[in-house]
């Protein structure tokens, strides 16, 4: 069945194949001029969110339609250290009147490339970066002055579009974390989810 | 562009012509693979033999020595691991983060090491028999090749890991990875 699939397919490999030749040299070519990296302390960036904190969140049920209804929820947001700060998994549990969310997100700090990645799961799905049915990749991105941001392309209701992801601490003691989706590349966002942050007393 | 958007859908087809047929009369009921993670959870000594040059003909094996700390999340259906060891040719940290997808009965297991601080292609599987085995493919230098990753827990303190790469579409695998756990504490 699978069979009469088999020309067709290795004629556009072929063509795949030189595709990717003709691609690859545009990033390849600028291999050395990279932005200046850095201050090596960006994989201290996230040190701030360590620890556990109480949540407050505001999603909007409908984005990129227009809509104005946004729900409510509350939960407790727990981040625990890997590699001494290179690294962390962020848990995210949180009820609302759409019911339960189970969130990880589990944030690397690429050493060459001086950027975060982060890479999220919930347990409904459980496979990482599945964004609207379809497998996506990380949210890459760095702080700036304090604040984190972090964007890549997904999926969403059979578009590509983008999301900006953005995080801040706004005192020892408080925080706040926006993500935004643009239709239009990056020209206008609509932000879809706030959450607010404040920390928690250590148990032991 | 034309050809590559074909060949897209040809290939597309060979899953998709099978998207009716899960669940047919011969579908063994899935089993609830959600907490075949539960018995590695808690701190172990870990011992690590790594071939150097995998599929290059090499026979050298170095030794590293350390702990390996695996945390429960999701109540079993996601773990962290941390794995740190140490030996004559080096200090080797890296992550494991293992999610359990309840509609496709997998596991994932999605690894990085400190020094390159991104996740690679997870490597897929279930357990059967009491032994889990996650597949997936890489590339080696210029080579697609297929990884084997095998878990078979012992005993209930004692644990084996093993990978191994195949360069010819899994007929033989070449094991360059080979890792006792013992269990200090729960």
């Amino acid at each position: 069945m699978n069979m009469r699939f088999g020309h067709r397919a290795r004629r556009g490999l072929a063509t795949a194949v030189i595709v990717t030749a003709l691609v690859l040299p545009a990033t390849a070519l600028y291999a050395d001029a990279g932005p200046a990296p850095p201050p090596d302390d960006a994989q201290h960036a996230f040190d701030f969110d360590i620890g556990t904190w109480k949540t407050h969140s505001r999603r909007l049920v409908h984005p990129l339609a227009n809509s104005k209804e946004w729900v409510e929820m509350n939960g407790v947001h727990v981040v625990r250290l890997i590699w001494g700060g290179r690294a962390n998994l962020a848990e995210l549990e949180s009820d609302g009147p759409k019911g339960h969310l189970s969130l990880i997100s589990l944030r690397l700090y690429d050493p060459t490339a001086h950027q975060w990645n982060l890479n999220f799961a919930t347990s409904a799905i459980g496979i990482l970066n599945v964004a609207g049915g379809v497998q996506s990749v990380p949210m890459i991105g760095r702080f700036e002055h304090g604040r984190g941001e972090f964007y890549d392309q997904e999926s969403f209701d059979g578009r590509t579009i983008w999301v900006r992801f953005r995080i801040q601490p706004l005192s020892p003691t408080t925080a706040r974390s926006e993500q935004a989706f643009s239709d239009d590349n990056g020209k206008t966002w609509e932000t879809n989810w706030i959450n607010d942050y404040t920390r928690m007393p250590e148990q032991h | 562009m034309r050809q590559a958007i074909l060949a897209t859908l040809a290939l597309l087809a060979t899953t998709l012509s099978y998207a009716q047929s899960s669940g047919g009369p011969t579908a063994p009921a899935p089993r609830d693979g959600a907490h075949d993670f539960d018995f590695e959870i808690g701190t172990w000594k870990t011992h690590v033999s790594r071939l150097t040059h995998p599929l290059s003909g090499s026979k050298t094996w170095v030794e590293y020595d350390g702990t390996t700390v695996v945390r429960k999340v999701w109540g079993g259906r996601a773990n962290l691991v941390e794995l740190e060891v140490a030996g004559p040719s080096g200090h080797i940290e890296a992550l494991s983060l293992r999610l359990y997808n309840p509609q496709a009965h997998q596991w994932s297991l999605n690894f990085s090491n400190r020094g390159g601080g991104t996740l690679g292609v997870p490597t897929v599987g279930e357990f059967k028999n009491g032994r889990g085995e996650f597949f997936d493919q890489e590339s080696l230098g210029d080579r697609s090749i297929l990884v084997r990753f095998i878990i078979s827990p012992l005993n209930a303190d004692l644990c084996r890991f093993e990978q191994a790469f195949s360069s010819d579409g899994g007929k033989s695998w070449e094991v360059n990875w080979i890792a006792t756990d013992t269990r200090i504490k729960p």
